[in-house]
């Protein structure tokens, strides 16, 4: 709820920023140019990596329903209760129409950081 | 004055706009595609074969094999320098795995019906200890109940392991 709010601050700040930095001399002018532009590239990239990392988890989760099943099972035999939870969720664990992480080129990933 | 500062004021606008487009752009071309072509190898045939998915390690694409229904207790053939010395043998999925060192496929296959009484996988905690594959052998002791043989050959090919536990 507070991202709105939080965009409705950004807009106004960089507005504000804007209508200054073309009321000045070129070169500040231009500076301040730069300056929208990376923190804005910056932003999209900030997006794009969030929700490559919410593919990353929820293709780590997925391998860890495929891998530890068993091991789930075997662990938690002596609580049937348990049992039946992680079998009523296994489907949705296993479902194979859960994300992958994009294959976006290597220079690119390597802007979304360690995710 | 007016218009020089509109303009400004648009070349401004435009470097804060070009970007977000661009990557708006792509998380639509992401999401599209998505919809158009699933991610999951699952939906569709996978490629390959089994062997070729437990030799990569790709527990994945080895799991789409076995939730299309190949029997993971069925015998594979297998033809791997490491593991066979290049010669062909039939070997089941689990023996594989574990010759290979592949300690999620190994999990997934124990998972998904692969059964420690069946001749075909008895002998896999002896192979997991002769190739020291702790990890494995750990996990078959404690996964796979108590199915396993436990009288291992004492002497065993060190180039080709598999072979000493397959016909």
């Amino acid at each position: 709820m507070a991202v709105v709010f939080y965009a409705l601050a950004a807009y106004f700040a960089v507005r504000t920023l804007a209508l200054q930095a073309a009321n000045t001399n070129r070169t500040r002018m231009v500076a301040a140019g730069l300056l929208l532009f990376v923190v804005a590239a910056g932003w999209q990239l900030r997006a794009i990596g969030t929700v490559e990392y919410v593919r990353t988890i929820a293709s780590k989760n997925r391998r860890e329903w495929i891998v530890d099943l068993r091991k789930e099972r075997t662990e938690s035999g002596a609580v049937p209760h348990y049992v039946q939870i992680l079998e009523s969720m296994a489907p949705q664990g296993l479902d194979p129409s859960a994300p992958r992480p994009v294959r976006y080129p290597h220079w690119l990933q390597m802007w979304f950081g360690d995710i | 004055m007016p218009g020089l500062v509109s303009s400004r004021v648009r070349i401004l606008a435009g470097l804060i706009v070009v970007p977000a487009v661009l990557g708006a752009i792509l998380l639509a071309v992401v999401g599209v595609t998505d919809v158009v072509q699933p991610t999951s190898l699952d939906n569709r045939s996978p490629d390959g074969s089994l062997v070729d998915s437990i030799m990569g390690d790709d527990v994945e694409t080895a799991y789409a094999f076995i939730r299309a229904g190949q029997d993971p207790n069925a015998t594979i053939p297998v033809d791997d320098a490491e593991v066979t010395g290049g010669r062909q043998v039939m070997a089941s999925p689990l023996m594989l795995a574990v010759a290979k060192r592949r300690e999620n496929i190994v999990g997934m296959l124990l998972s998904f019906g692969a059964r420690a009484d069946l001749p075909q996988n008895t002998s896999a905690l002896c192979l997991a200890k002769q190739i020291h594959a702790d990890g494995v052998a750990d996990m078959l002791t404690e996964l796979g109940g108590k199915g396993w043989d436990t009288h291992c050959p004492a002497r065993a090919d060190a180039s080709a392991p598999l072979l000493e536990y397959v016909d």
